[in-house]
């Protein structure tokens, strides 16, 4: 049995043990759990960043994963969702009017989504290479219009709003970030349950058919062009629910927001989480927003360590780490990972040690070029190190190598292992 | 509504200096099963890339139960009756062989790009692919990925892709290419059953199974029709032998 | 607009131009050979810089116009050898998005090592003078320098492509994908040597670039989208496709810069001196906006257009 027959076999209907309702469950119990392990102003804040993020991801994702196209300007509709929510809450408050604002976001992402008809339209002429170039000319065309409109986009710094303008609704006053958590939350499920469903139907199977074959979809009567308009419109609605709700977690909207490094924290996210589990991207998020938040105190390299991690991703583990953890999971099932778990053990170990090197060496090359007016000295992994000295850097490129030319010999060995289990390669059964 | 189901009258398609289809006459009756032949390079896969919509013949016309479509895209193609399976197996490699043929039932249900209910409560839908499955024999591979599909397997999906939209006439591309014998005589019974009562055109080479299927043989050389008849009709015809056998005992060497 | 700026204009331009095309053929080259479309190419023409502005501190300009580029063309190899040939396999949205993140790599490592702001890269002494007059002003000799650089690569690129057999199947593979399995059992060879070359081009262009534009980590990611616009519109796989989009972005940029007009200008010619209220702010805008706030806008604008209506480009045969 391939992984692919794994994979497939799990989404059998009626030999699943678990009912499909159990994994939303956990979610919104989950959703219900966080705020209360980590309370706090700063940590409910990150939570939030992380759902908005986590939604944008999962938006991308009916692109890249559900309709195989590479969008290099998605942050875009994020962007554009998130002004036109925070100039509606500035004018209906002008205005007097009262308007709930968790709903706000309603608003950002039904204009994304007739925007993203439009672009979409434009766009989805041809999949591949020049959905992607036309997306990047998009983007690039409506980034550049902010510095011609500074009445919509602001000025450098950006639009501002005061989210408690509107007034309270649903018991809330909206001034702590623990309400904010609520509408997130409230939001990720609906955009969560909304994309499942969105993969359940007529058009996201098409969506998926377009991934595979776009012409074939052609010769069965439907239009290739017109399923990539509606999953880049519905893609676009969504990211203008988490660009509102980001506009609203920050009180204020930037440029920063609609440009190109946006669009690529969101494809990295995406990827990196994977794109072929519905949640994998919603991982990405979580993982890549966690490294952004906490990693970026604790090191100058943590964009690094970022862009580093994509392309092992992209070379080792092409489905993402949900990839990772749903092909383990099948291999547990199958009874199938005992037999394995010595030689996953040492590669795992060297592979630590070899990252251990990678980072000092990162480390130490920050701190003797971008860093050095802080001084040579400086702990990494607990070890006292010298940005000038040869025995630091010598360590640092030991492990580094070390350990990654010991592991080369265990990998092919576990490959061996695997052909002999069954896992990979050969024939179906 | 015309008795025929496909008429092509002189058809035309060059690329570049090059004349690939050189005034082709063609007709396909309604519920006739019609073989293409012709050696290699005569312009049998371009003339279903011309029919199918694939590409745009140079000049000529082709109608479908006498409404004109060259021309038109391949889904308006699709919508006028025609549908087609390829040479090179084109299924979606990376979706179960059910969602496979989900997709390809979709238009003709009325479907098409809804999002109002999920696929498992369409029961129309449910109800043909399970009656497809059962005619592909495919049944017990419905959540395998197509990509996991024996050879003959994935030819019978790419059968009935072609099949399952519902077209009443259907062009299939050397639909046994790369098969072995007993393999050949299986998809040949098979693709019999499921084209019964369609008109049929089809590209193929083995002589065995297009004197016995076939109702009518047309023969592409150099981009022209230069005979069309009964299996009968065309074996003894001299032009035939010359051109395409070339000897006049070519069956038996073959 | 004077007759001297107009002149000192179409200079700059064909001079933009040109250095445009150094890097957009290299592109153009690795594209054909492997349908990547490179996103690190910006990165190493901006690695080309860095390592002209090292070099030419330790042993000159000149010493360094030929060190660099070769470094960054081994750079290019190994990362075709070790990188993207690993991940071939899974298709071209693995290659792409492999590329993607090396330039993402890249432009962090630059700041690692020479730090965040731009670098003191300037015009080596020897060529710091003033080529000639023209209506009283002077053209620095750099420039002209710059000029007979890609002129002179230009010369030795197409002596390479046209009396080698390697350069022969490369070139034919332009128009001809298919020629590329001619090749035989060398094709891995051969694309990590043009990798190379398509890297050491780039290379080159950073080192005569480096002191006339600014050399800053910034400088690969503002490039890189002006490349893709570049191949695009002259149609993917064309060089000379390439070379004639190459030209028009140099006009492109370099007159929108000169070019001293604004809506509000044109409007005041037709008597029309302020901004009709009634019409709200975006109008008021609209009015102010000046031929250099759309000069960055246009190449986009033309590479929307382009791939709308004319999806094979300029030249391109491959739609």
């Amino acid at each position: 049995m391939t992984m692919n027959a794994i994979e497939t076999a799990r989404s059998r209907p009626g030999q699943t043990l678990l009912p499909a309702t159990l994994p939303w469950a956990a979610v919104i119990a989950v959703l219900f759990i966080l705020p209360l392990a980590f309370p706090g102003t700063a940590m409910v804040s990150t939570l939030n960043y992380l759902g908005t993020m986590a939604i944008f991801a999962l938006s991308y994702n009916v692109l890249l994963g559900q309709t195989g196209l590479l969008s290099l300007g998605h942050a875009t509709f994020f962007g554009l969702g998130g002004f036109i929510a925070t100039h509606a809450l500035l004018g209906m408050a002008e205005a007097g009017w009262a308007f709930p604002l968790p709903l706000l976001p309603l608003i950002g992402g039904l204009g994304a989504f007739v925007l993203g008809i439009f672009g979409g339209w434009l766009a989805s002429g041809k999949g591949g290479m020049p959905f992607a170039m036309i997306t990047l000319g998009l983007s690039e065309l409506v980034y550049a219009a902010a510095a011609i409109f500074p009445s919509i986009y602001g000025s450098e710094e950006g639009v501002s709003m005061d989210r408690m303008e509107l007034g309270s609704s649903f018991g809330m006053d909206y001034g702590s970030a623990t309400d904010i958590y609520v509408i997130v939350a409230v939001w990720f499920v609906i955009c969560a349950a909304g994309l499942k469903y969105f993969t359940t139907t007529p058009l996201g199977l098409l969506a998926n058919a377009v991934r595979d074959n776009a012409e074939r979809v052609e010769f069965l009567g439907f239009s290739a062009r017109r399923v990539r308009m509606w999953t880049y419109a519905i893609a676009a609605g969504v990211a203008g629910i988490a660009g509102s709700l980001a506009a609203i977690n920050f009180e204020i909207i930037t440029v920063i927001e609609l440009g190109a490094a946006t669009s690529t924290l969101v494809l990295l996210m995406t990827y990196i989480g994977g794109t072929r589990v519905f949640f994998g991207p919603v991982l990405g998020a979580v993982v890549i927003g966690l490294m952004k938040v906490w990693l970026s105190d604790l090191t100058p390299a943590w964009m690094l360590y970022f862009g580093l991690l994509f392309i092992f991703v992209v070379m080792v583990a092409p489905g993402g780490l949900a990839g990772i953890l749903v092909g383990a999971g099948a291999m547990i099932r199958a009874g199938r990972l005992g037999p394995q778990l010595p030689l996953l053990a040492a590669i795992g170990g060297l592979g630590l040690l070899s990252l251990a090197g990678v980072i000092m060496l990162i480390e130490l090359g920050y701190r003797a070029g971008l860093d050095a007016a802080l001084g040579s000295q400086i702990r990494i992994l607990g070890l006292p190190m010298d940005a000038h000295g040869l025995n630091s850097w010598g360590l640092a490129a030991l492990l580094a190598l070390g350990g990654a030319l010991s592991i080369r010999p265990l990998l092919s060995r576990l490959e061996t292992l695997q052909h002999r289990l069954g896992l990979k390669g050969g024939d179906p059964a | 509504m015309s008795a025929n189901a496909i008429e092509i009258r002189d058809l035309r398609k060059s690329f570049g200096p090059v004349d690939i289809i050189r005034g082709v006459n063609l007709e396909l009756r309604a519920g006739e099963r019609h073989a293409l032949i012709g050696p290699n390079g005569a312009g049998k896969s371009t003339l279903f890339h011309l029919i199918s919509g694939r590409l745009r013949p140079t000049s000529g016309k082709i109608l479908l139960h006498g409404q004109e479509i060259q021309g038109k895209p391949p889904a308006r193609i699709v919508h006028a009756g025609l549908s087609r399976s390829f040479q090179i197996t084109n299924i979606f490699p990376e979706m179960t062989v059910l969602e496979n043929l989900r997709c390809a039932v979709l238009w003709k249900l009325g479907h098409r790009y809804s999002v109002l209910r999920p696929l498992g409560r369409l029961r129309d839908v449910e109800a043909e692919c399970t009656r497809l499955l059962e005619e592909l024999r495919l049944t017990h591979r419905r959540t395998s990925r197509a990509d996991s599909l024996s050879y003959p397997e994935q030819r019978a999906l790419e059968l009935g892709l072609a099949v399952a939209s519902g077209a009443d006439t259907l062009l299939l591309d050397e639909p046994m290419a790369g098969m072995s014998h007993s393999e050949t005589a299986a998809a040949l019974e098979l693709i019999m059953a499921v084209t019964e009562g369609r008109s049929l055109l089809m590209v193929e080479h083995d002589m065995g199974v297009i004197f016995e299927m076939a109702d009518r043989i047309s023969v592409l050389v150099y981009g022209e029709v230069i005979a069309t008849g009964t299996p009968e009709e065309i074996r003894a015809n001299p032009a035939v032998q010359e051109a395409y056998l070339g000897t006049p005992n070519a069956e038996e060497a073959a | 607009m004077g007759l001297d700026v107009l002149s000192f204009s179409i200079l700059n331009s064909v001079l933009y131009g040109m250095l445009l095309f150094l890097l957009a053929s290299g592109l153009t080259l690795i594209f054909s050979m492997m349908g990547v479309l490179n996103f690190a190419h910006a990165s190493f023409f901006m690695v080309g810089a860095y390592l002209g502005y090292e070099l030419s501190k330790d042993i000159g300009f000149f010493p360094a116009l030929v060190l660099a580029p070769l470094i960054v063309g081994v750079l290019g190899a190994l990362v075709e050898r070790y990188g993207l040939r690993r991940v071939h396999r899974f298709g071209h949205l693995g290659e792409l998005l492999f590329t993607f993140g090396l330039a993402f790599v890249i432009e962090e490592a630059v700041q690692m090592i020479w730090g965040r702001s731009s670098q003191n890269f300037g015009v080596p002494a020897a060529l710091d003078f003033t080529a000639f007059e023209l209506f009283g002003t002077g053209y620095p000799a750099f420039r002209v320098f710059m000029l007979v650089v890609a002129v002179a690569v230009f010369a030795g690129l197409w002596l390479l492509l046209t009396k080698t057999r390697v350069g022969l199947i490369v070139k034919a593979s332009l128009t001809h994908p298919e020629m590329v399995s001619m090749l035989g059992h060398n094709v891995p060879m051969v694309f990590m040597a043009v990798f190379g070359v398509g890297s050491a081009l780039a290379g080159i262009a950073g080192v005569i670039a480096g002191p006339v534009l600014v050399t800053q980590p910034s400088m690969a990611a503002s490039l890189g989208p002006i490349l893709f616009v570049i191949v695009v519109v002259g149609g993917l796989g064309s060089l000379s496709g390439a070379f004639i989009a190459s030209l028009i972005i140099g006009f492109i940029q370099t007159f929108a810069v000169a070019i001293d007009l604004s809506v509000r200008d044109v409007f005041g010619w037709l008597g029309v001196s302020e901004a009709p209220t009634f019409l709200g702010p975006v109008f008021t805008d609209a009015w102010g906006v000046s031929v250099a706030q759309l000069g960055p806008v246009i190449p986009y604008l033309l590479l929307v257009v382009m791939l709308i209506f004319r999806p094979a480009g300029l030249v391109g045969k491959r739609g």
